[in-house]
């Protein structure tokens, strides 16, 4: 789960957005409720209890 | 890191959203949904009880937002705020920055309608004025009225607490009569 995160992260820094269409691809993809990020908070249950608090901050 | 993630994406969104929105791109523009209670004086005549009257005005701005988004507002406003029986009555009116403009009458709280001193026999109270927001406004603030519309309306804070507590004096509201202002907690 780490390397998910870690190349999200990266993905979405290098992500572009030069016009309202890449906006709210951007918005859709990443930040909306069933976007990659609300799914990998999803995730976080089946994570080691000992890891979660670093995964989670 | 799933925090620090989400804070990432957000920041981004909202920094590109302020960059496209400054650099003019009409399609990026927001809503505008304002709600500002305040008080207001009089000027010249003074009102005949209250100096300092409290008022509410509200805004919405929006692509296509017609008279019935505005209405549909009042209605539920109207409902939740004095029962779900009550009955509310649009008439044309004038605003100067308003077009069309109408004032809202509500059912009186103390006869239903049939008449009686407090409604001055019409068996309605006026509670707001409304309207769509005039093209000219919306010019002078740089927003395409083609493309934008909205509609306004402001009432009286004081008014709205007499229907909705069926207090037939205002002045019973400024008196600071504990006996009154106990009944709110006060």
């Amino acid at each position: 789960m780490e390397n998910t995160i870690r190349s999200l992260q990266q993905e979405i820094i290098e992500f572009a957005i030069a016009s309202t269409a890449d906006l709210e691809a951007f918005r859709l993809k990443y930040t909306v409720r069933k976007g990659l990020i609300a799914a990998l908070f999803g995730q976080l249950k089946s994570v080691d209890p000992a890891d979660k608090p670093r995964m989670g901050a | 890191m799933l925090n620090q993630l989400k804070q990432t994406a957000d920041a981004k969104l909202t920094e590109a959203e302020e960059r496209l929105a400054s650099t003019g791109s009409s399609s990026s523009k927001r809503s505008i949904d304002l709600t500002l209670p305040g008080r207001r004086s009089f000027t010249g005549s003074e009102h005949p009880v209250q100096k300092v009257p409290g008022e509410m005005k509200s805004i919405f701005l929006d692509k296509k937002v017609s008279f019935a988004d505005l209405k549909a507002t009042i209605y539920s406003f109207a409902k939740q705020m004095f029962g779900t029986d009550v009955k509310l009555r649009f008439r044309p009116s004038f605003f100067p920055f308003t077009e069309p403009s109408a004032e809202v009458d509500v059912t009186c709280y103390l006869c239903g309608g049939k008449g009686c001193k407090v409604c001055k026999k019409s068996g309605w109270l006026e509670i707001m004025g409304c309207g769509m927001v005039h093209p000219n406004v919306l010019r002078n603030c740089g927003i395409d009225p083609e493309e934008w519309s909205g509609y306004a309306f402001g009432m009286g804070v004081d008014r709205t607490v007499l229907l909705r507590y069926k207090i037939d004096d205002i002045r019973l509201l400024f008196e600071n009569d504990l006996r009154m202002l106990r009944q709110f907690g006060a």
